[in-house]
């Protein structure tokens, strides 16, 4: 069996929807909720897509006793370890899952490091050495061939190689929106706690949370931390799922940027915001991509200009006419209080079952 | 035994001495109120006392620590907590959730636990009781569901109380309380203030410029004129008192 173009066209849409969720949610936490301007985004996705380069080939390579340099030979090599593979796929999936930790550490650690000026700067100036930092980790991987192939790439080993063609990229995506799921639900969890709020308020006004009693750099460093774990993960996945890596990817337009305009568009420090804006953003990128064609003959100008034209309409637009983004910012509750109109609907469903039960 | 003692403290902006040699002693249980001019020096000296800035010079001691050199994080965990002049709100969070990031620590706040509900929703249904308590005492009950961002200046200022009093201080430092507030409202307020004194010995130093409101609830004042203590004493003392009406009543 072969998938048709519309097939092949959902799962892709679906696939880099569940990335994005990750790091967007990621993003969401430090710059809705907790108000730091993560313009280095790019830098922990980047981390855990040269871990996932790096790290599982080398591994399955002496298992399955394949010589050679990682690098120079890597399309010798991985072919033999997805040979080898497809009768080892448990090992496949255990490493899979250890890199998905490695990336999650290294990322986290390296999010410490970054969050060091964080303790420092503020607003602009932090923005600005993120970005910069960010840069340097592409810098490195493109001249430091040993981590992700350089300027010319590596291929990954492919843990699902064990599928029908036909369906590796239908449940490598599955595996994905597992992830996004689970990123969303864990941020929502954390939102809807005093943890969130805490976030929130610091955000708001650090100098009245200071005077509370609240250690503002400790929440500060601890987000950027879990926050860059998350987005390794997402850069690890992305890099298993499209089975190559190369340093020129991770800039900062595709992971800072775009995941900055779409949280903007669905609305900060709101979950189902990030939902909606990168929907909004994936479903018009995709469609530009796929229908660019057949726009051409009707616009004066080169269409692959299309995508960014549109969306930065779309920015200015939302800035204009609905700043807060198209969801805005919700009280959080944390528990059940009476008369709380913002309970959510889960809780109340629950008092009511409870209500029914207890009388 | 005073609960809080300065001696000679001295803060100085680009040259110009805006305190200069503070001495004050404070009993626990009582109401001070902090009075003098604009400009006077009082807002600064709680800047200086809560660790909002660093003293130039002397020495503060709270309860046996010396906190000359302590920030306001420190501050408040020793029992010391301020309230602004200006308003200082979460403005995208409720009166409520406000006043919860008031009531002290909370096991929710920290990352290993906020994901799993069961580990703090035992420390958040106290706390929410606290704080419900605080806008209770602080008359703006009513409003726990509102965008702190859309209170009223008075409404704003009594939240600010609220905030002060939800944590669990031995010693509150009040920045004009009650500016803004109407007088029936600010006679409750202070009310409020000296049953707290009272019941639960908590100490507060209060600058207020309504003294028609609020002398009434003073047990002792403190009078300031450029930066220096000209006169201390009880409420009726200080109205006596000649260089006060100078300074500060104009006469």
């Amino acid at each position: 069996m072969s998938l048709g173009p519309e097939v092949t066209f959902f799962v892709d849409l679906l696939a880099i929807y569940s990335i994005y969720i990750i790091i967007n949610t990621s993003l969401n936490l430090e710059f809705g909720y907790a108000g730091i301007p993560n313009f280095g985004k790019v830098l922990a996705v980047g981390v855990g897509a040269f871990v996932a380069a790096a790290i599982p080939g080398r591994i399955f390579a002496s298992m399955a006793g394949i010589e050679g340099d990682y690098i120079a030979d890597n399309i010798a090599i991985m072919s033999g370890v997805n040979a080898w593979l497809v009768d080892n796929t448990g090992i496949g999936f255990t490493v899979f899952f250890v890199t998905l930790g490695i990336a999650a550490a290294i990322s986290a650690v390296i999010g410490i490091a970054t969050a060091y000026p964080a303790i420092r700067l503020r607003g602009d100036y932090l923005a600005i050495t993120l970005l910069a930092l960010a840069e340097g980790m592409r810098i490195i991987g493109i001249n430091y061939a040993d981590i992700a192939g350089g300027t010319l790439g590596v291929q990954l080993p492919d843990p699902l190689v064990w599928l029908p063609a036909d369906l590796r990229f239908p449940i490598a995506t599955l595996g994905l929106v597992a992830m996004a799921t689970i990123a969303m639900i864990y941020s929502d969890r954390l939102i809807r706690s005093p943890l969130g709020r805490l976030l929130r308020a610091v955000r708001d006004n650090e100098v009245s949370a200071e005077s509370l009693g609240k250690d503002v750099t400790r929440a500060r460093v601890k987000t950027i931390m879990v926050a860059a774990a998350m987005a390794g993960i997402a850069g690890a996945m992305y890099a298993f799922y499209a089975g190559s890596t190369i340093a020129f990817a991770y800039d900062r337009i595709n992971w800072t940027f775009w995941p900055f305009m779409m949280i903007l568009i669905g609305g900060l420090a709101n979950n189902r915001g990030v939902l909606v804006g990168t929907f909004i953003f994936v479903l018009v990128r995709k469609l530009i991509t796929f229908y660019k064609d057949s726009v051409q003959e009707f616009v004066p100008f080169d269409v692959v200009w299309l995508d960014y034209l549109l969306l930065g309409v779309i920015l200015i637009v939302i800035l204009l006419y609905r700043p807060q983004g198209i969801l805005k910012e919700r009280a959080t509750p944390t528990i059940h209080i009476e008369g709380h109109h913002d309970t959510p609907v889960y809780v109340r469903l629950k008092n009511i079952a409870r209500r029914l039960v207890y009388g | 035994m005073p609960i809080l003692e300065m001696t000679n403290v001295r803060k100085i902006f680009g040259g110009q001495t805006v305190l200069d040699g503070i001495d004050m002693s404070l009993d626990a249980g009582r109401v001070y109120h902090l009075i003098g001019p604009n400009g006077s020096g009082k807002t600064t000296l709680i800047n200086v006392i809560s660790g909002a800035l660093e003293a130039d010079g002397g020495r503060i001691t709270y309860d046996g620590h010396d906190i000359t050199d302590m920030r306001m994080l420190q501050t408040y965990k020793l029992g010391m907590a301020r309230t602004f002049q200006i308003p200082q709100l979460f403005e995208n969070l409720t009166v409520l959730e406000n006043t919860l990031v008031a009531t002290g620590e909370n096991s929710g706040e920290s990352y290993r636990r906020a994901a799993f509900h069961n580990t703090w929703k035992g420390d958040e249904g106290r706390a929410v009781n606290i704080a419900q308590d605080a806008l209770a005492k602080s008359k703006i009950l009513d409003k726990q569901q509102i965008q702190s961002d859309e209170l009223s200046g008075g409404q704003s200022k009594l939240l600010e109380v609220a905030k002060a009093i939800a944590g669990d201080a031995r010693i509150l430092l009040m920045d004009e309380p009650i500016a803004g507030i109407n007088p029936k409202l600010a006679h409750s307020i202070f009310e409020m203030i000296r049953t707290m004194a009272r019941t639960s010995n908590v100490t507060f130093l209060i600058i207020e410029h309504r003294l028609d409101i609020s002398l009434g609830y003073a047990d002792y004042v403190f009078a300031m004129d450029r930066g220096k203590i000209v006169a201390s004493g009880t409420p009726d003392e200080i109205i006596a008192d000649k260089r006060v009406a100078e300074s500060y009543l104009g006469k």
